[in-house]
Formats: C-alpha cells, sequence, structure tokens
C-alpha cells in the first residue's frame, strides 16, 4: 500500500528509505527528547508514483500532482497545523542526502513560510530540485547515486520563526583544537549563514561548556523571519547597534552545545547541527555527519579540492598578510595578472609554481631547503651554486635586467611626493566611466607605457623596494666580518626610525584623534563607554563642524582607502566602515596613552656606535652606505603599500557601484553577490545576458564553499616531493614551562599577559604591556603596534609587516610562530625571548 | 673588440638610460641632471680613449635597451589585455 503521509513521530519515520536522510535523522532526534519542530513528511513513496522511473540526468517534466496526494496533503496539513494561520516551511528530504559521503547541503530546494494552500506546489519544487543545475553538478564526480536511493521525500515542519540561528559542529572544522565544538551563530533565520552571505559570530567551547575563542563576527545582514521572503533569499541589513553584538548569551550557547552533543550521541558521531532560537526556545533543525572534517592542523577537506597538476607553495608576500580565502572575483581578476606558469590560485590562497621556481634557482638546494627560502624562513641555506642550471639562470637574469633595469634603477631616488601621481590616476580611474572594474585594475597597476613616471607605478616601486633585504644581509656580512660585537639592537635602531614614514603617521593619525577626542569630555567618555556598534549613531550625533569630525574626515581623507585584507576586493575600506579605527581611537584614550619613543635619537646612538665599532673611514662610509640605502627601501616598500591599496580600493568602488546597480535591475539579491561572481558574469548580468537565476546557485555555492574554506588553514606545500603539506602544528595548548618556537623578526625580550586578536575590526582592546598574538598582521594592525610590548604572529617573516613596524618601534616580534593563537591563552603569562625564537609560558 | 665593447655598454646603457628616464618621475630636476651626466662620463671618457669606434656600439647599446625595455612594457600590457598570462581560474 502506498503511504503517501507520515507522521515524523510515527515509526515508519524511522525509515530512510521511505522519508529521507533529514527526516529520519529528525525523527531519531525526537524520539530522543530533542526539540525538533512539529512535522510530518510526503514519502518516497508518493515521489516514486510522480516519477516511476527517476533518472539522475535526464530532466523530468514537472508532473501534475495525483489527486490522492492533495487529498492526503491537504489532511496531513489540517491534522498537525489546525491553526489556519500558521506557516510552514518545506524542505527537502533526499534519500541520499545527509550521509557521512555526501551531505548534499543546501543543493536541494527548501521553502519559508509557505502558507497552507501552497503547500503541494513547494513539495513539487521540492522533488525537481533533485535535478537542478547544482544539485547535478554536486553529484558529478562522486560515487553515483544508485537507482533505489534517487528518491526524495519533502518535510513539512511548522515554520521556526527565528530571530536567532546558527549552526554547530560536534568538532571543531578547522581541526585546531581536536575535541572543541564550535558554534557558529548569526541573527534572523540561519541561511544567511549557511549559504555564506554573513560573517556569523564564532564560539569554540570545550565539550564542558568552558569558552575556548569567541569571534564576534560583523553580522551586516540577515535573512528576516518574514512572509513576503520564501525562498529565504532576502537580505536585509542588521541595525548598526546589533551587528557586532554576540548573538548568543551563555546560556544560549551552552543550551546550543547540550543539545548538539546529545545529537552526536544519539548517532554516533561528530554532526553538522542547525539550530535556531524563537525567543527562548531552542529548536534543532537539522543534524548530519560532518563530511568535511580538517584532519589534524593540516586543514585538508574530504571530497572538496582535487588539486592540481605540480608542485606548489604557498606565496608567502600574500599569506603573511591574510590567511583568508580571496574571493572569487578577487581571485578572477588578480588571476588575469598571474602568469600561469608562475603562480596559481587554489583555494582562494596564491600558490608559486615550486618546479618553475626550483628551475630558475640556481642552487644546490635540497626540497626543504628552497621550501624554507620561498617560505622566508629559518636561517637562509648556504648559496651553492648549480653550475648546470647557471646559464639559464644568468641569461634569464641579463634579460630581466635590460628588460626592467630602467625602472629598477629608476626607483633607487624617488620622492614620497611623486607618489602623489599615483593618487591622481586613482581619482580620474575612479570618476571616469570608460574604466569599468577590470580596466581600471588594468590601468592602475599593469596599463604603464615606458615613458609613464614612477609615480604613477606605485605596485611596481612597491615590488623592487623588497630589495632592501639584499642590503640588509649585506650589512650583516660586512659587520660580522669587520664588527663582530656589534649589538643585534644596534643594527635595528640603524636600519629604523624614519620619521616620515607613512605607516608611523597612521599611527600619529589615531593619536591625534585620540588627543583631539579627548579635549571635549563628553565625547571621550562616550568613545570609553560605547560599545563599537554605537559608534555610527555617536558620529551621527556630532555636529559636523565638531573638531572630532574634522580631524576624522582629514585622517580618512589620507588613510580612508586602507583596511584589512586590503588586496581583498570585497573587504569594506575604512571610508566605508570607520568603526576599527574608532576602536582603535578608543584604545588610545582608554588607556590614555602616549607614544613617545625617540626612535631619532636612538638611531643618532647607533651611528655613533657603529663608527666606534668600525675603525676606519672607508668602513664607517660604506656602513653608513648600506644603512641610508635600508631606511630609504624600507621607507619606499611602506610608502608605495600606502598608494597602491588606493588602486584596490579604486577597483573596489566600481564594482561596488555595479553590484548596485544590479541589485537595482533586479540582476543581483545583493550588492556584495558580485564578489562571488567572475568578471565575465557579472560583465554578461550587466549587459543582460545572464539574469539572477543564471547566476543564483553559483552564488551560493561558492559563498557555501568561500566560508568552508574560511574555516580551513590554507596547505603551505602541494605536492612536492618528500614534504609534509604543512610545517608540523601541533594543537596541543603548552603548559607551565614549556614553549613554542617561531623566528625573530624583531629582537628584544619582553614580558606579559598574552592578548589574542584575531580579527581588529571586531577585537582591538589591547592595554600596554600585553603580548599581541596574531594569525597575521597587515598594515591595518600598526596601530596595535605601538601599544604592544611584544607581537608574536603565526604567519609572517622578517620582511613581512609585522617584522618592519616592529622593529620600528624597538618591540620584540616572532613570527612563524606554529598555531600560536590556538596554543596560547588570553590572560596567560609568558615571556618573549625574540632573539632566542622562542616564548616560555609563565603562567597556564 | 666591438662585439666586448657592446656588451660592457650593455649595463652602462640600462644605467644612463634610467637616469634620463628619471627626467620623468619627478623631483629635483638640476640634482637629476647632475647625476645623468655623471653617468655619461664614463662614456665619455671611453669615447676619448677608443675614439669613433665606439660610438656605433655605444649606439647599439643604448638601442637594444631602449627596444628591449619599450617592448617588455608594451608587450605586457598587451598580452595582458588579451588574457594570455591568464591563470587557472578557481574558486
Amino acid at each position: 500500500m502506498t503511504r503517501w503521509v507520515v507522521n515524523l513521530q510515527a515509526p515508519d519515520a524511522a525509515d530512510r528509505a521511505l522519508v529521507g536522510g533529514k527526516a529520519a535523522h529528525l525523527h531519531q532526534l525526537l524520539t530522543a527528547g530533542l526539540s525538533v519542530p512539529d512535522a510530518f513528511v510526503v514519502t518516497t513513496d508518493a515521489f516514486h508514483c510522480h516519477f516511476p522511473t527517476p533518472n539522475p540526468i535526464e530532466v523530468p517534466e514537472p508532473p501534475e500532482l495525483q489527486a490522492t496526494l492533495l487529498h492526503e496533503l491537504q489532511r496531513a496539513v489540517d491534522d498537525h497545523f489546525p491553526e489556519s494561520d500558521t506557516p510552514l516551511a518545506v524542505r527537502s528530504s533526499a534519500v541520499a542526502e545527509d550521509t557521512a559521503g555526501a551531505s548534499f547541503a543546501g543543493q536541494h530546494d527548501t521553502y519559508y513560510y509557505i502558507a497552507r494552500n501552497r503547500v503541494a506546489d513547494a513539495v513539487r519544487h521540492c522533488w525537481l530540485s533533485l535535478w537542478s543545475a547544482h544539485a547535478r553538478a554536486y553529484r558529478t564526480g562522486r560515487e553515483p547515486v544508485s537507482a533505489e536511493r534517487f528518491a526524495m521525500a519533502v518535510l513539512v515542519q511548522r515554520m521556526v520563526q527565528a530571530d536567532r540561528a546558527g549552526v554547530c559542529f560536534t568538532r571543531d572544522p578547522t581541526g585546531k583544537f581536536e575535541t572543541a565544538v564550535c558554534i557558529e551563530a548569526t541573527w534572523g533565520l540561519g541561511a544567511a549563514l549557511v549559504d555564506g552571505r554573513v560573517s556569523p559570530d564564532r564560539l569554540l567551547l570545550s565539550r564542558n561548556g568552558s569558552v575556548l575563542r569567541q569571534h564576534i563576527g560583523r553580522k551586516r545582514h540577515k535573512v528576516a523571519a518574514s512572509r513576503d521572503n520564501p525562498d529565504g533569499s532576502r537580505l536585509e541589513p542588521v541595525p548598526a547597534q546589533q551587528q557586532g553584538v554576540s548573538v548568543l548569551s551563555d546560556e544560549q550557547a551552552q543550551a546550543v552545545l547540550q543539545q548538539s552533543l546529545a545529537a552526536e550521541a544519539v548517532f554516533g558521531g561528530p554532526q553538522d547541527v542547525e539550530w535556531a532560537f524563537a525567543g527562548n526556545r531552542l529548536f534543532i533543525l537539522q543534524s548530519r555527519p560532518i563530511t568535511a572534517l580538517a584532519t589534524g592542523s593540516r586543514g585538508v577537506t574530504a571530497g572538496q579540492t582535487i588539486y592540481p597538476p605540480g608542485a606548489w607553495i604557498l606565496f608567502k608576500p600574500v599569506a603573511e598578510n591574510f590567511l583568508e580565502p580571496l574571493t572569487p572575483m578577487s581571485v578572477d581578476l588578480l588571476s588575469q595578472v598571474l602568469p600561469a606558469s608562475i603562480g596559481r590560485f587554489i583555494d582562494g590562497r596564491c600558490y608559486l609554481n615550486f618546479r618553475r621556481m626550483a628551475q630558475l634557482l640556481p642552487f644546490k638546494w635540497n626540497n626543504r631547503q628552497l621550501a624554507d627560502a620561498l617560505l622566508l624562513r629559518g636561517e637562509a641555506p648556504r648559496l651553492k651554486i648549480h653550475w648546470r642550471k647557471a646559464p639559464v639562470a644568468a641569461a634569464a637574469g641579463v634579460l630581466a635586467y635590460l628588460a626592467v633595469g630602467i625602472s629598477w634603477h629608476r626607483t633607487a631616488r624617488l620622492s614620497p611626493q611623486s607618489f602623489e601621481a599615483f593618487a591622481a590616476l586613482c581619482r580620474a580611474v575612479a570618476v571616469d566611466a570608460r574604466y569599468d572594474p577590470r580596466d581600471a585594475l588594468f590601468r592602475l597597476f599593469l596599463g604603464h607605457g615606458p615613458f609613464e613616471s614612477m609615480g604613477r607605478q606605485a605596485l611596481q616601486a612597491n615590488i623592487s623596494a623588497g630589495r632592501y633585504f639584499l642590503f640588509i644581509g649585506a650589512l650583516r656580512s660586512f659587520l660580522a666580518r669587520y664588527a663582530p660585537d656589534f649589538q643585534e639592537s644596534h643594527i635595528n635602531h640603524l636600519c629604523s626610525g624614519e620619521p616620515d614614514m607613512r605607516s608611523r603617521q597612521m599611527i600619529d593619525g589615531i593619536q591625534q584623534l585620540a588627543k583631539v577626542a579627548s579635549e571635549d569630555p563628553q565625547l571621550a567618555a562616550n568613545l570609553r563607554a560605547q560599545a563599537p556598534d554605537g559608534y555610527s549613531e555617536l558620529l551621527a550625533s556630532l555636529p559636523i563642524e565638531h573638531p572630532f569630525c574634522r580631524c576624522l574626515a582629514d585622517f580618512l581623507d589620507n588613510y580612508g582607502h586602507r583596511c584589512v585584507r586590503e588586496i581583498e576586493l570585497a573587504t569594506p575600506r575604512w571610508r566605508e566602515d570607520p568603526v576599527t579605527v574608532l576602536q582603535m581611537v578608543r584604545n588610545y584614550l582608554q588607556e590614555n596613552l602616549h607614544i613617545a619613543t625617540d626612535r631619532h635619537s636612538l638611531h643618532l646612538l647607533a651611528r655613533d656606535a657603529l663608527r666606534q665599532a668600525l675603525p676606519r673611514r672607508w668602513q664607517q662610509r660604506l656602513a653608513l652606505y648600506l644603512v641610508r640605502r635600508i631606511r630609504y627601501y624600507v621607507t619606499l616598500r611602506e610608502d608605495t603599500r600606502h598608494y597602491h591599496t588606493m588602486g584596490f580600493a579604486t577597483v573596489r568602488s566600481k564594482l561596488v557601484n555595479l553590484g548596485l546597480k544590479l541589485v537595482q535591475d533586479g540582476r543581483l539579491r545583493v550588492q556584495d553577490d558580485v564578489f562571488f561572481l567572475t568578471w565575465t558574469e557579472v560583465d554578461a548580468l550587466n549587459r543582460g545576458e545572464l539574469d539572477w537565476m543564471d547566476v543564483a546557485a553559483r552564488v551560493r555555492q561558492r559563498r557555501r564553499l568561500h566560508q568552508s574554506l574560511s574555516r580551513q588553514r590554507p596547505l603551505e606545500m602541494i605536492n612536492i616531493p618528500d614534504m609534509d603539506p604543512t610545517s608540523v602544528h601541533s594543537s596541543e595548548e603548552p603548559t607551565e614551562g614549556q614553549e613554542l618556537k617561531g623566528h625573530c623578526a624583531s629582537p628584544g625580550t619582553a614580558e606579559g599577559p598574552v592578548r589574542i586578536i584575531m580579527d581588529p575590526t571586531t577585537a582591538a582592546h589591547l592595554a600596554p604591556g600585553d603580548i599581541l598574538v596574531a594569525p597575521y598582521t597587515d598594515p591595518a594592525w600598526t596601530p596595535l603596534f605601538p601599544v604592544a610590548a611584544a607581537v608574536v604572529v603565526e604567519v609572517g617573516s622578517y620582511l613581512s609587516h609585522a617584522g618592519t613596524i616592529a622593529r620600528e618601534y624597538q618591540i620584540p616580534c616572532l613570527v612563524d610562530v606554529s598555531d600560536c593563537t590556538a596554543r596560547l591563552r588570553d590572560g596567560q603569562r609568558v615571556r618573549v625571548l625574540a632573539d632566542e625564537g622562542r616564548i616560555e609560558i609563565i603562567t597556564p | 673588440m666591438s662585439l666586448l665593447l657592446y656588451l660592457v655598454l650593455l649595463p652602462l646603457s640600462v644605467w644612463i638610460l634610467a637616469g634620463a628616464f628619471a627626467l620623468l618621475d619627478g623631483g629635483s630636476r638640476s640634482a637629476t641632471l647632475r647625476r645623468l651626466a655623471s653617468r655619461l662620463l664614463p662614456v665619455v671618457i671611453l669615447a676619448w680613449f677608443l675614439g669613433t669606434g665606439a660610438i656605433l656600439p655605444l649606439a647599439g647599446a643604448l638601442v637594444t635597451v631602449l627596444t628591449i625595455h619599450t617592448v617588455a612594457l608594451t608587450g605586457t600590457r598587451w598580452a595582458l589585455e588579451r588574457g594570455l598570462f591568464r591563470g587557472r581560474f578557481e574558486v
């Protein structure tokens, strides 16, 4: 006998073949006593009556629903949901979904806020989503679904009118904490989170409920509980005062934890649990096995990435500024200028072609030595020439010198003002409608003719300024030979202390803002007391002629194009969202900081020491020449970065405007959807050749993938023979007396409490004397440095921004300290011995 | 001899042309001109010693460097605009 519908509580609902994976799981949770919304299931028997011989490849015609089904449906709706105005959720429950091998997460349709008379229609749409383009794409390359498992039941639930929702992984998906539970939460329905449309709060809890890590995301949008939003695709803005506030209270987080662990106990393995709160009542909406769990700390995911042939190594100069994957639009545009033979983007991260590097570098290095050199890690290996490779390398070097030597020499003496030409070019391109985002990128970074001023070639100047490390190497070798007792700290004082460096002026700008704010006691008190989310209102309440507003406007005029993750085009700039700036001002205000180290005096003292250490005049002259060159190139590198990031901000502004236009035309749902498309797709949308329906699935899939990749640590090496994919990372927390190891980027010793900051846009409070521990740093982190007693970062090198700025402020800095953000804890007292490359744990 | 001189003059040409191009980069014009003059000095000394025999290698080296530099920059732009450097897109 055909069973058309089954009550979720009925014993039949345990039969996966009859009710599908999702409903069978919910039945198990329900019988285990967990809180699951009322529901019934339209069975796979009903599906087979309408699709007698379903074929996974051939898309069928939409069927007419049989009268018996319509009758049974009506009766089930009346029985289960007697109130006439009950909104319902209609959700797919395919037989093959939610298994350990394939979750089919988000591949089939779900409809929210369905009225009783629309349920039949929604059921038919759910069935047809079994053949949707993205479901077919998901099945491609996986184990084929057998004929008997290619069927779909449909779950009809009471709609949970969620005011907060999220997911809970009963194992840390990053793999850093083997047994920890990770909760992600956002406002409104969970659809926005599951689809990767918001940056959720991320809470890492031990299994007994203690908080290990908490990251509050900036939740700018939510999917509101609303009847006119049946597919959950429409986002609405989250009020400013809620964006940076924790979604879950402690009690709510504990409730989610307990219910999720109970679900794990029911199924006997790690679960990915979807939950929602309606008021104070928690509902479990779904539970499925985790299919993409990181293995240890390697970040290898099951069934997602097929790595390209060849050997690849992470491009450290980008990775040391941020580890998150780039969005598809950033990857697409940047990959247009990255020669495939040299590098490529894998999982949104930039990698170098390891074999090509091995061919080009004429040294007798094994894979380990070459990898360390490319990752700018450890002591440089001895340069033993490989004579067979030497002629090719020499020829390539000579040709490169003839091709770009002119530009190289031109960057040797540039005034900082010359780059104002680039700023002017950015302004001109920004307002010139002839440049679309791609053309703007080309014009600003690559479209330079041979007779163009170097001041307009900020990126090229930035790259060539990297040669300062050659001068540092030369200076160190020279001093090692002629003044072996010369102190390391003197070398740092010699090479730093350039007062006009843009990064330092930016810190001065923040200090100036704090000074102006402190002159208005009311404003200072408000800034100190106000949570960051109230800053927008605070600013709006000030008259425009208020000195602080004028000072902030001046600051943003100069530095408004900066932000964290500057080459990521999807990142809002400080001009668009000055909350980070205000947080740093607040930091300075709260601690009444005044950074007044007289670095120039230290530099002059070090020069005197150099003169005394080197007896001969030619030695002094040569050493001081090297020092001048180092100071010039370090400043050039920092200053050109200040300018070339204007180019990325210009391209972003064009993309944002285009996104807005496409939203107004109805071709996109949300403005930042543009960042999850390729340029070709956006261009086609703009020309009307594509519509939202053509790209909706792609956007959704890429957002989800991007979110999944964001949780994972990138592999340092891919397919390099005899090498582990990453350096060895320990997930264990060190105990008292243990130590962590890294590489010295700025010497010195400091002791203090650990302050872990994962993202300066959401948490930037650092007290003087704290040890700043971060996953990476880029220029937007700079204002935190003068406050810190020492800086410790997971990824970086002597040449990285962290090292450069730490040396400027004579702060000890350790880089490449594996998993330090996971292995250290907030408040833990540590001693950083940068010269020795280690951190001692004083108190656990 | 001419070939050897030509090869020696290649890096010198890069240096001289960089000095000349620096006139496009703003900054102190007189300092730039002084620097350019100092870079031309070795060429003048060379010409003094070698006479007219140095002119052809010098001109050849300057033209070679200028050509390679121009082709490299315009060629790169041309190739980029046509997507010839395009890495494979992955998301």
